[in-house]
């Protein structure tokens, strides 16, 4: 698990979303969620979230997104 | 003009008998000099060599010597100097560090996990660079450093060209730094040039793609390489990729060293023979051809089509890179598209 800050690369991303996604939107997110209390984590690895699913099958708390619904693609509007 | 003779004569009269706590016979033994010689420095009539200086503050084991001696060079004019050159094209001083004045740029809390440096190199497309005395490095990122960033690093090192006489950089190829050092502002300033393109120029990619892809040369050379390696050039020749081979060395260390280039690639001959490939003034596309020999020292003959940047031009192209005895040989092939 990385720090979501080291991880992110907008480097081969077009401008303007380049300096958007980098300037606005990824700052402001993480520092919404650090003053809630949360840090953002990332693995590329997805035996260790399956783990993580397997370890947290029975937590309440645990959403799990059908990502392949279209609300919860990048492009969806609320 | 300072004259440092009389700054060595004070400094020594200070640790040497009767004032200090060492004979002048004593020193002169210690350090391999006379009496006499110990003597014309004392008295400021002599210049001291560097290294009887430094033999000197070894043998009194008194580090502040040298410092006493060169005070003006102290820590405020030595010390580190932090600047961004940032994609608006300023140049900002960043006297707590790097990533310290990126979190402050962005907002993000000095508690919030990750190198805040690094995420403005890839990221935001800005140029690091740290001073210290004559000393600089610089870091960038291989893909899409601003141009603004660009022209204001590059402006700077042209400034402070007479007084930097040790340059070295890194820069970040996906997640592996390269890095070379003893370079000269020249050299680094074409480097920007060439890693700020126009937005329109594509970047350099590189894809592995399976032998028996190949273009028909390049599968003649193959062919003879499977027969005996050594005939893989005579091959190359036979079917006019000669111009287009080249030697590699590469080490357990990931060490990659040219040979010899191709007598028709277009590329600066007299930077890349001999050198490592690190050292090459287009780190792209050198971070990929390393990539691609030591892929060749570990599994064999490779195929990749390669497409993008070499030295500026834009180039489209597969390489096949095989061993050969100890070395790594890459042909290439033109795509005419």
């Amino acid at each position: 698990m990385i720090p979501y800050l080291d991880d992110f690369d907008a480097s081969g991303e077009r401008e303007p979303h380049r300096s958007i996604l980098s300037t606005q939107v990824v700052p402001s997110i993480l520092a919404s969620l650090a003053n809630e209390g949360f840090e953002v984590l990332v693995s590329h690895d997805l035996a260790s979230k399956a783990e993580y699913n397997r370890l947290h099958a029975d937590d309440p708390l645990l959403t799990r997104l059908p990502l392949i619904e279209p609300q919860y693609q990048p492009t969806a509007t609320p | 003009m300072v004259d440092f003779r009389d700054r060595v004569a004070a400094a020594l009269r200070a640790r040497i008998s009767p004032k200090g706590g060492v004979a002048i016979k004593k020193l002169a033994n210690g350090i391999g000099r006379s009496a006499e010689t110990i003597r014309l420095w004392l008295n400021g009539d002599t210049a001291i060599k560097v290294e009887d200086l430094a033999a000197v503050a070894r043998y009194l084991k008194d580090p502040t010597l040298v410092a006493e001696i060169f005070r003006d060079l102290d820590a405020a004019t030595v010390r580190k100097r932090f600047l961004w050159f940032t994609d608006r094209g300023f140049c900002n001083d960043a006297p707590a560090g790097h990533a310290e004045f990126v979190r402050r740029h962005l907002g993000l809390s000095p508690l919030l996990p990750g190198d805040g440096a690094v995420y403005a190199l890839r990221n935001l497309g800005w140029v690091e660079l740290t001073a210290s005395g004559t000393a600089a490095r610089l870091r960038y990122h291989a893909k899409g450093i601003k141009r603004g960033a660009a022209e204001a690093a590059r402006g700077w090192l042209l400034d402070h060209a007479d007084r930097i006489f040790s340059l070295s950089r890194a820069v970040l190829v996906g997640f592996e730094w390269v890095e070379a050092a003893e370079l000269s502002v020249a050299r680094i300033v074409a480097e920007l040039d060439l890693a700020a393109p126009p937005s329109a120029v594509p970047l350099c990619r590189s894809e592995r793609k399976p032998l028996d892809l190949l273009p028909s040369r390049l599968g003649e050379v193959l062919r003879a390489w499977r027969h005996a390696p050594d005939d893989a050039e005579a091959a190359a020749h036979a079917v006019r990729l000669g111009g287009r081979f080249s030697i590699f060395a590469a080490d357990d260390a990931g060490s990659v060293i040219c040979h010899r280039l191709g007598q028709i690639m277009r590329m600066p001959r007299r930077e890349c023979e001999g050198a490592n490939l690190l050292t090459w003034s287009d780190p792209p596309y050198a971070a990929e051809l390393r990539r691609a020999v030591l892929e060749a020292r570990e599994d064999g003959p490779t195929h990749r089509e390669v497409r993008g940047p070499i030295f500026g031009p834009p180039r489209h192209f597969n390489r096949l890179a095989l061993p050969v005895g100890d070395n790594i040989v890459t042909v290439t092939e033109l795509r005419r598209n």
